[in-house]
């Protein structure tokens, strides 16, 4: 017990820097499904490409071992790069898989979606290959830095995840809860057809919307490659269940609930790792899951939407 | 024309039924069985004609998913093997093609790709499949059809002592290379408390519980044994854990290098001061050392083909794949020796026979003797299909390259 003891405040520092990736993907899916009560399970794709256009950056910037620039830029480029590549991707498979389907019945955007996670996933492997590809973080980060507490050791890199992922968050709330471009979004998340009414622009709003989810994606993708170091053409597939998961924990369609879904399936996952075993990493999570929707069905923060009539 | 032979065979049967059924009902024995098989074959009674092929070769490994870049490097070497057969015109006249087989990496997938190249009759031979798991699911279906299947990296020990005639391979077994790990941990490196990671993979397992069972052999108490799957990146939780053991040793005998390096990257951030001993799933430049980024300099790899680099026979061989294909890690020249020896294996059978079945090809597979490909020992089968002389050699990382520090061969 003692020794359990001992690892949790690096457990919780492990689950605090999952929890945020697992958060800001959360959050493109349940933007998106806020909007368009549409599950876009090509998220996890994007999330995949985002540490793609991440891992580019850095060799442009970084060819052999020499860096170009100094190393916060880089990484800034890297997350610049990644979030606008990957909110363009965004917008074009909305614009290419879901416009068209948007009258249809529900199930047809979301077999479009599979599609289009199938085609990305294929697409980066014959393009890049099936290999594992390196983020060579130790150029930019020296993996010995960091700093101790409680025996945690709190590596640079991961602080700098969940800065960058709380900014994100931060930057997020206040665009939604404080703009113009916020209340169109939250009018037509209400009802599209009666914002529409009201003189928003619909379809501009979910474009914008898609543009966001996915930028924050690719993010993601950008600080898993940092903190993890090896991406592949599939990491898209696991980590968009979990962002998936984490949304329906915290309430699909709510923001702030996608976040606290995140941070708490990250911290759960890694406190069940250290007190029960790694073998049940998975299964912990999906039984939390399964025991968050049969209290609260709509997930924690989540509220009852009204039927529309 | 293949319609009108159909057609024809068709109506055989339906004729042989027709007439069994008419037959009288005296004759309790069961319906005789219609043998339809030799109005299929062409007349080879008359004029015996020259032995026109086509001949193919088949490569099984898995060319998608995560553990495609050690497939396809397979695959790469496997096809070198034949285009350097059919250049210096191995078969005269005929050129060997390869058929490739995508398994996925996973049993079900594996056994269609076997069924489909079983029923290819023009199919001679294969090499691979890549995994003991795919080995194990295909042994059936290979041994059926009479085809020889060369493995050039399953290393599962009860593959080769279920009997099946058709299955050999160039590489040593778990059972040598699960107590020749544990006993370089124990005896080489001091250990006096291990942490085994398994990736719950039939592979990894296997070797899991063989190096357990040798370590407990050898007098080491205190050893604790966690897994990981395959689709994880992040280890930190575990390594947590694994760092309030405090182990001499952390061996990871898994497949996948890529996760390898991520272990060895999170021990170091975490601060877990063990020596890390790898299988030969982390046997890989790019993934293991490059990808680590320095964090696995001092970790120790056994690894069943040696760094063919150094072996003078391989010389041209590394050469022309590095001119057309790039660097190569370990699983890529194995493979070429397995498609070297069935290739060796199809000519001395049309050598002698003047054409080529899968029963004379599996006939010279077996009599392979004493043949010195690029792996540097002389591969000949034994009865159970295993090479002897294949032995598992240690390799320490050194810098940007694997040094080998022991060699432990098979008895």
């Amino acid at each position: 017990m003692d020794m359990l003891l001992r690892q949790l405040p690096q457990q919780l520092v492990n689950g605090l820097t999952l929890g945020s990736v697992y958060a800001l993907i959360a959050l493109g899916y349940s933007m998106v499904y806020g909007i368009l009560q549409l599950l876009n399970f090509a998220h996890g794709e994007v999330y995949m490409i985002g540490a793609f256009i991440g891992w580019g950056v850095f060799a442009l910037f970084v060819p052999g071992n020499t860096l170009l620039l100094p190393a916060s830029v880089i990484i800034l480029l890297m997350l610049m790069g990644a979030m606008l590549g990957c909110g363009f991707l965004g917008v074009v498979i909305e614009w290419f898989a879901y416009r068209p389907l948007r009258e249809a019945p529900r199930i047809a955007p979301l077999i479009s979606a599979l599609g289009v996670s199938f085609f990305l996933q294929n697409a980066v492997l014959l393009t890049m290959s099936a290999r594992y590809r390196a983020y060579r973080t130790g150029l930019l980060i020296p993996r010995t830095w960091g700093i101790s507490i409680f025996g945690a050791t709190i590596s640079f890199t991961r602080i700098l995840v969940i800065v960058v992922a709380v900014l994100l968050m931060l930057i997020l709330h206040h665009l939604v809860q404080k703009t113009r471009l916020g209340k169109a979004m939250r009018a037509t998340a209400q009802d599209r057809e009666a914002a529409a009414m009201m003189g928003i622009d619909v379809d501009r709003v979910i474009v914008v919307t898609f543009f966001i989810g996915s930028a924050l994606g690719g993010a993601a993708g950008v600080l898993v490659g940092l903190l993890f170091t090896q991406i592949y053409h599939f990491m898209g597939f696991t980590a968009g269940l979990k962002g998936f998961t984490a949304a329906v924990c915290g309430g699909i369609g709510n923001i702030p609930g996608a976040m606290l879904g995140g941070f708490l399936l990250g911290i759960i996952e890694s406190i069940g790792v250290g007190f029960i075993s790694p073998r049940y990493k998975d299964l912990i999570v999906f039984c939390v899951l399964i025991l968050i929707l049969l209290l609260r069905p709509r997930g924690l923060l989540g509220v009852k939407v009204q039927e529309k009539v | 024309m293949k319609k009108s032979i159909w057609t024809f065979v068709v109506v055989l049967l339906l004729i042989a039924l027709a007439t069994s059924a008419c037959a009288p009902a005296s004759t309790p024995t069961p319906t005789p069985k219609p043998k339809p098989t030799p109005t299929l074959s062409p007349p080879t009674a008359t004029p015996k004609p020259a032995f026109e092929g086509p001949i193919k070769v088949g490569i099984m490994t898995v060319m998608t998913g995560p553990a495609a870049s050690v497939g396809m490097e397979q695959r790469n070497w496997a096809k070198l093997a034949v285009d350097q057969f059919n250049e210096a015109s191995g078969i005269p006249g005929i050129e060997v093609e390869m058929v490739e087989g995508d398994t996925e990496f996973d049993p079900a997938k594996a056994m269609l790709v076997a069924e489909r190249m079983a029923a290819d009759s023009t199919i001679y031979g294969i090499a691979g499949p890549e995994s003991s798991q795919n080995c194990a699911a295909t042994a059936e279906i290979f041994e059926k059809a009479s085809l020889a299947y060369i493995s050039p990296s399953c290393t599962g020990s009860d593959l080769s002592e279920q009997g099946y005639k058709t299955f050999f391979r160039v590489v040593p077994r778990d059972d040598v290379q699960a107590p020749a790990d544990a006993i370089f941990m124990v005896e080489d490196l001091g250990a006096k408390s291990v942490y085994i990671i398994d990736d719950q993979s039939v592979y990894s397992v296997g070797l899991a519980e063989e190096a357990e069972k040798k370590l407990k052999e050898l007098g080491i108490t205190r050893i604790k044994r966690e897994s990981i799957s395959q689709k994880d990146s992040d280890f930190s939780a575990l390594l947590t854990l694994v760092k309030a053991e405090s182990p001499d040793v952390v061996f990871i005998p898994i497949q996948l290098a890529a996760q390898g390096a991520q272990i060895a990257k999170q021990m170091q951030e975490l601060g877990v001061k063990a020596h890390l001993v790898g299988s030969d799933g982390q046997f890989s430049p790019s993934d293991f050392i490059a990808g680590a980024e320095g964090a696995t300099e001092g970790a120790y790899v056994s690894q069943f083909a040696p760094d063919v680099h150094y072996i003078p026979e391989a010389e041209s061989a590394w050469k022309a794949y590095e001119a057309q294909y790039g660097e190569f890690g370990a699983y890529g020249p194995p493979t070429y020796e397995s498609m070297a020896i069935l290739l060796d294996a199809i000519k001395r059978a049309f050598d002698e026979d003047g054409k080529i079945t899968r029963e004379n090809v599996l006939r010279e597979v077996k009599a392979t003797r004493d043949r010195l490909g690029i792996l540097g020992f002389k591969v000949t089968f034994n009865e159970k299909g295993d090479a002897t002389g294949a032995a598992f050699y240690i390799f320490k990382v050194v810098g940007d390259h694997f040094e080998l520090v022991k060699k432990v061969e098979m008895e």
